[in-house]
């Protein structure tokens, strides 16, 4: 055809070669941003420890009474977190469940962001809900807790074999069913029981473990979840078809398949969770009454190793035996949960080592 | 659950193929999930101890329709069923069967061999211990006999402790066929078993299911008329999630009736 330009494009000369040097400028210059990247964080994990280490070490021997003291704290920051995870790890898992297992899509869907939006919520402001709140009411209704604790669980089992066909066939959406009863029923508990026992129990100090349990609980549950709802999420729906055609009921092909195959990821969520109570400042140190006493009892106060830090450290200058002793303490808190960080990486890469193997 | 709550239609008929030719008997099967519709009216009988293949272009509903013999689709939420089936003579959807009970009874064996991550043992023992075995000897035997059936046992018996996930694909697909067969199902349901298989692996498995054929009755989806044409006594094809034609595999591949069917075996299918 007249009238068209034909134009070559040259194959092997600057065009072409100019673009290869650009883009490998461009691989190397991304190459280091990376590299620079993880060399800062490394470094950030190394410098930690070993500030620590040798803000104690530059100056030995430790005062006396360093090591008692440290016990002490330990004591209280195992105990707050104890109570925190006898709540957290029963309800993080058991939703996890119910979301991975049971819930209907459209139910699954809003629960699961909905739950892990609850890890944004400030703990300052569980901290204040629980010192301003819980812990008036607390003080004299322990009695009102345990019953509430004993009778949910009976009252919800009660209903399910009472009418247990027509909930297995809401089962998907069941839990919103489940919030007015559940809320009636603490209502009613709290207003049968809540007049009747002022002195039956009396808790050692109005800012104890139970109330640290509670709200910390709270903090940790949306981890919990949510680690353990990914592992779950991940054992493949075909081992539950295949059990279930087998002839096993859903809840036996749950407990003997689903569960084993998501261990290493639900020791992960539980190891999380821990980490997560034992390294929490903010609550623990609005509700715990922040006393020093090596006290087992959960209605007594408690001194988290968190909660000395914060509240020791404005008052200790760097050479003195406090501030060494202060950086132990620290040291401590930081091994535990870069241990319980490691346990439960090490759990989750195996339960992915475990997935791609069984991908044929 | 009461389990002694015996329900009176299908766990009162002592074997499910029994008297009668017919052993699952389909009555205007329809079948949705959610808006899409899967199966539109499909009626038909599977002949009892006998293989019946099932063929159809993918997306025919052949699967689907499998799931709802064992009432696998009872698990999807948003699954919703029309008509009726009957397994020897009685209506498997009635509301007072137990469902885990029946499965046990009607077997399936699923597209991709899809082993549970335990030892090649405790796979075959699965179903068995869910029936409530618990004596180790008569554990060890019924897992014997069932990889024999499978023809697994050579080739595993040395290593029935290792886990099932190492076996081969041809391996794990005849094991997760002795899991099926160990809890001694009357009826056998396979999707497409030989789809991962490669060539010398599928013909060992249609020896393979040659030999069950003598106790079971085993209806079978494939996507390879040669399959059909080496295996199975009847065939049923499907297109559309509409059955059009059913009948003896010879003539059906030979003589169809139906252009459709002649158009799909002759590949002439678009």
């Amino acid at each position: 055809m007249p009238g068209i330009p034909v134009t070559y494009t040259p194959l092997l000369t600057g065009v072409r070669t100019t673009s290869v040097a650009a883009r490998r400028r461009r691989e190397r210059a991304g190459n280091a941003l990376v590299l620079t990247g993880a060399a800062v964080v490394l470094m950030a994990l190394l410098v930690i420890p070993l500030f620590l280490g040798a803000s104690i070490l530059a100056w030995l021997p430790l005062p006396d009474g360093a090591w008692s003291r440290l016990g002490i704290l330990f004591a209280g920051s195992a105990k707050a977190a104890i109570c925190a995870l006898v709540l957290a790890v029963p309800l993080g898992l058991a939703a996890a469940i119910f979301s991975a297992q049971f819930a209907a899509p459209g139910f699954r869907n809003w629960f699961k962001p909905g739950l892990e939006v609850l890890e944004a919520i400030p703990t300052v402001v569980l901290g204040l809900v629980a010192f301003a709140t819980l812990a008036p009411w607390l003080k004299v209704n322990v009695v009102t807790l345990l019953a509430l604790i004993v009778a949910m669980p009976a009252l919800l089992l009660a209903a399910g074999f009472a009418f247990g066909g027509a909930f297995r066939r809401q089962a998907g959406w069941l839990p919103l069913w489940l919030v007015p009863t559940l809320f009636a029923l603490v209502v009613a508990i709290v207003a049968v029981l809540s007049p009747h026992q002022t002195d039956a129990i009396v808790p050692r100090s109005p800012w104890n473990a139970v109330l640290v349990g509670l709200a910390l609980g709270l903090a940790a549950i949306p981890m919990i979840f949510s680690v353990a709802e990914d592992a779950l999420m991940q054992v493949p729906s075909t081992h539950l078809q295949a059990a279930l055609a087998l002839g096993a009921t859903r809840w036996q092909a749950i407990r003997s398949i689903v569960l084993p195959a998501a261990r290493p990821g639900l020791v992960a969520a539980c190891a999380l969770g821990a980490s997560r109570c034992l390294g929490e400042t903010m609550i623990v140190l609005m509700a715990s009454g922040n006393t020093p006493i090596g006290d087992a009892n959960p209605l007594a106060g408690l001194r988290s190793i968190s909660a000395e830090l914060a509240l020791g450290l404005p008052e200790a200058a760097p050479p003195s035996g406090a501030y060494r002793m202060l950086m132990l303490a620290a040291l401590v808190l930081f091994a535990l949960t870069f241990a319980l960080n490691l346990l439960a990486e090490r759990a989750r890469s195996h339960l992915r080592r475990a997935r791609s193997a069984a991908l044929p | 659950m009461a389990t002694t709550m015996q329900p009176p239609d299908i766990a009162a008929t002592p074997d499910l193929t029994a008297g009668g030719a017919i052993a699952l008997e389909l009555r205007a099967l329809s079948l949705w999930y959610g808006p899409r519709q899967a199966l539109d009216a499909v009626s038909f009988g599977v002949p009892a101890r006998k293989i019946t293949a099932l063929i159809g272009p993918s997306a025919s509903g052949k699967s689907s329709l499998l799931r709802c013999l064992n009432r696998l689709n009872d698990e999807l939420p948003e699954c919703r069923f029309e008509g009726e089936v009957r397994v020897g003579g009685a209506n498997l959807y009635a509301k007072d069967v137990i469902v885990h009970e029946i499965r046990r009874r009607i077997g399936m064996v699923f597209q991709k061999p899809n082993p549970f991550p335990l030892s090649v043992y405790e796979n075959v023992a699965y179903g068995l211990r869910l029936s409530g075995m618990k004596a180790r000897r008569e554990l060890d035997a019924s897992v014997e006999a069932a990889l024999k059936a499978a023809r697994l046992w050579d080739e595993v018996s040395a290593r029935l402790d290792d886990s099932a996930l190492v076996l081969s694909l041809g391996q794990q697909q005849r094991l997760v066929i002795a899991r099926a067969l160990a809890v001694g199902p009357e009826i056998l349901l396979m999707d497409e078993p030989a789809s991962a298989l490669d060539p010398a692996a599928t013909l060992r498995f249609e020896e393979l299911l040659h030999a069950p054929a003598q106790r079971y009755t085993v209806l079978l989806v494939t996507h390879t008329m040669q399959q059909a044409a080496r295996g199975a006594d009847y065939t049923a094809f499907l297109h559309q999630g509409r059955l059009v034609e059913f009948g003896d595999t010879d003539v059906l591949l030979t003589n169809p009736r139906e252009r459709l069917t002649e158009d799909y075996i002759t590949g002439r299918y678009a």
